[in-house]
Order: structure tokens, then sequence, then C-alpha cells
């Protein structure tokens, strides 16, 4: 039997740029820090920037000066070499609520924005 | 549409939370220069590729083209990129008496915006991660590239603009640079080679 192998002449392969939200959970506890979790997957060991807006995607959220965005990245690249998942955990004091401008009194609604970005140094090569 | 999402954490409180931002498909544009090495230390622009000065005489002798493609394997398209898709570009010649030496420089620019982005310069890649070469054989070659976020943000196209270095294989084929004086006003006068 004859096996003939082609080989291509290629560059270091481009790495993976998936930016995949996944899910939103949430549990209101007193003196609990991880009040909201947003899960996404993101391509292995890129670097990453996470912003926080209020509903529009642009303005800053204000009146919740207590708001505190812990990420966590988390691998099994047995399972799956190509992503890391990133948690971004949200602790949020209750009592800033209604004072905050993501409240929607009207309905009583929390409304916010997460924006995701991936990074090659400084430049923005995906966002979510 | 919005992807909302939402969660009811209580009685009275709901939670809202969305993750959009509007991107748009982007058409593509070609430009490209081809530099001919004739085997004598000679490198001379011939050509200019669709959008520059002369478009497409001297390439289509040579049969050479640059297209937009998706794989090496694949024909090549005019269809626009959505966010998140990579972007092919496909260099061929059917030429065997030519061969692509070296992509020379490649790089995104979009209408209006002054948004770019340059995936080769001196014949490598700028950025690995975002970028690669596939060298299929001396006469086809195929860069894909991925394309950064920014690009989608308005409706302007993005140009792609580039220079190959080609050569004769044979080495034999020189370039005679010569000019013609037409002005002669005598129609039985011939041109005169200067």
């Amino acid at each position: 039997m004859i096996t003939l192998l082609i080989t291509l002449q290629t560059t270091a392969s481009i790495v993976n740029w998936d930016l995949l939200y996944q899910s939103v959970d949430s549990h209101f506890a007193e003196a609990a820090t991880d009040d909201i979790t947003l899960t996404y997957m993101i391509g292995a060991q890129r670097e990453y920037s996470i912003e926080l807006y209020a509903s529009d995607c642009k303005t800053s959220i204000t009146g919740m000066p207590s708001l505190n965005m812990v990420p966590m990245i988390s691998q099994d690249y047995e399972l799956d070499p190509l992503h890391d998942n990133l948690d971004v955990v949200i602790d949020v004091d209750v009592t800033e609520i209604t004072s905050s401008n993501i409240w929607d009194e009207s309905n009583d609604t929390l409304e916010f924005c997460s924006v995701v970005h991936l990074l090659s140094g400084v430049e923005v090569i995906k966002e979510e | 549409m919005l992807p909302c999402f939402g969660v009811m954490i209580s009685s009275n409180l709901r939670l809202f939370f969305q993750s959009f931002i509007p991107y748009s498909k982007q058409g593509i544009e070609l430009l490209f220069n081809f530099t001919f090495d004739f085997g004598v230390n000679v490198e001379e622009v011939i050509a200019d590729g669709p959008g520059g000065g002369s478009t497409g005489e001297v390439i289509d002798s040579y049969h050479i083209s640059v297209c937009k493609c998706s794989s090496h394997l694949s024909a090549c398209d005019t269809n626009p990129i959505d966010v998140g898709e990579t972007l092919g570009v496909c260099i061929m010649t059917t030429n065997t008496d030519m061969e692509l030496v070296n992509v020379k420089s490649l790089s995104l620019l979009q209408d209006n915006t002054a948004l770019g982005l340059d995936v080769m310069q001196d014949r490598v890649i700028v950025n690995p991660a975002l970028s690669e070469l596939t060298e299929v054989n001396p006469q086809t070659s195929f860069i894909e590239t991925v394309v950064p976020n920014k690009f989608f943000q308005t409706t302007d196209n993005v140009a792609i603009d580039g220079a190959v270095e080609v050569k004769f294989v044979s080495g034999v084929r020189r370039l005679v640079s010569f000019r013609i004086d037409n002005t002669a006003k005598d129609l039985s006068e011939k041109p005169t080679l200067l």
C-alpha cells in the first residue's frame, strides 16, 4: 500500500476567536457576592475585557457605587481544547438597585448590557 | 431583533440582560499590484489590479487572478462577509511559466472610515494569531484572516490592497522598456521607437 502525504506550506494557524454567549444566572441573596453570573465560551487563552453598561450598551451604569464584577476563567482542555469558559460574576448591592439607572421601576426590571471584547494587543477582534 | 434574556429573580424584581451590538455584512473590493521578477534583478510593477490604473489587461495575459474565496479549493465568490466569518483571498496563476514568489503585502482598508488592518507586510504575516498564509503550490497561494469587528460597524465596503511578487520559471523572458512617439502628423510616417 502506498500512502501519499501532501503537506501545504502554511504559517502558524489562526487561533480560535470564538466569543459565544452561553447563559445568565442569578440568585440574589443577602451577603452573596455572586448575584448574577454571565457565562461565555471564548477561544482558548484569548485576552479579553468586559464592560457593563445600561441597557443601551453605551451609557455607564450610575447609582450603584458598590457594583463589583469579577471575571473567572476555567477550562477543560481534555473535553474542549479550543475554548475557555468565562464566567462574569457580578455582585450587586440590592439596596442600591432602585437608585441606579439600570432599574426600571415601571415594571420592576433590572436592565443592563454586558460587552465582552476579545483582544489582540489593544485591537478589539471580537465583540459580543 | 434584540437577543434578550429575562430572568425572574423575585416576585417583584426581574433581571433583563442583553448583549447586542449591531453589525453589517461587508462587501469586499480587491486592489492588487503585481511585481514581476524577470530573473535579471529587475523588478518592475507592470499592472495594477481592478481599481488601480490599468485594469487587468496585463494581468489577464499572464493569467494571474486574485479573488475572494472561502478556501484554496473553492471557487471565487463575491459574497459579502458577515461578522465572525474569516476572509479568504486566493491568488492564482494558470500559466505554468509563472510562479508566485511572495505575497509582499496585503492590507484591509475600509472606505470612508479609515479603518485598516495590515495582514502582511514585508512578505510576512503581521499577526499570526489573526492571519494565515498557505502556499498551496507555486501557482496558488491562499491567505485567510480574521476580520475584526470594527469593520462591520458601518456598511462601507472593505478594500483589500496588496502586492504579489511573481517570476518566470525559465528566467528567459525579459521586460524591455520602450515608449512610442506617436506624435507624427504625417500618417505615412511610422511611429518611432525611442
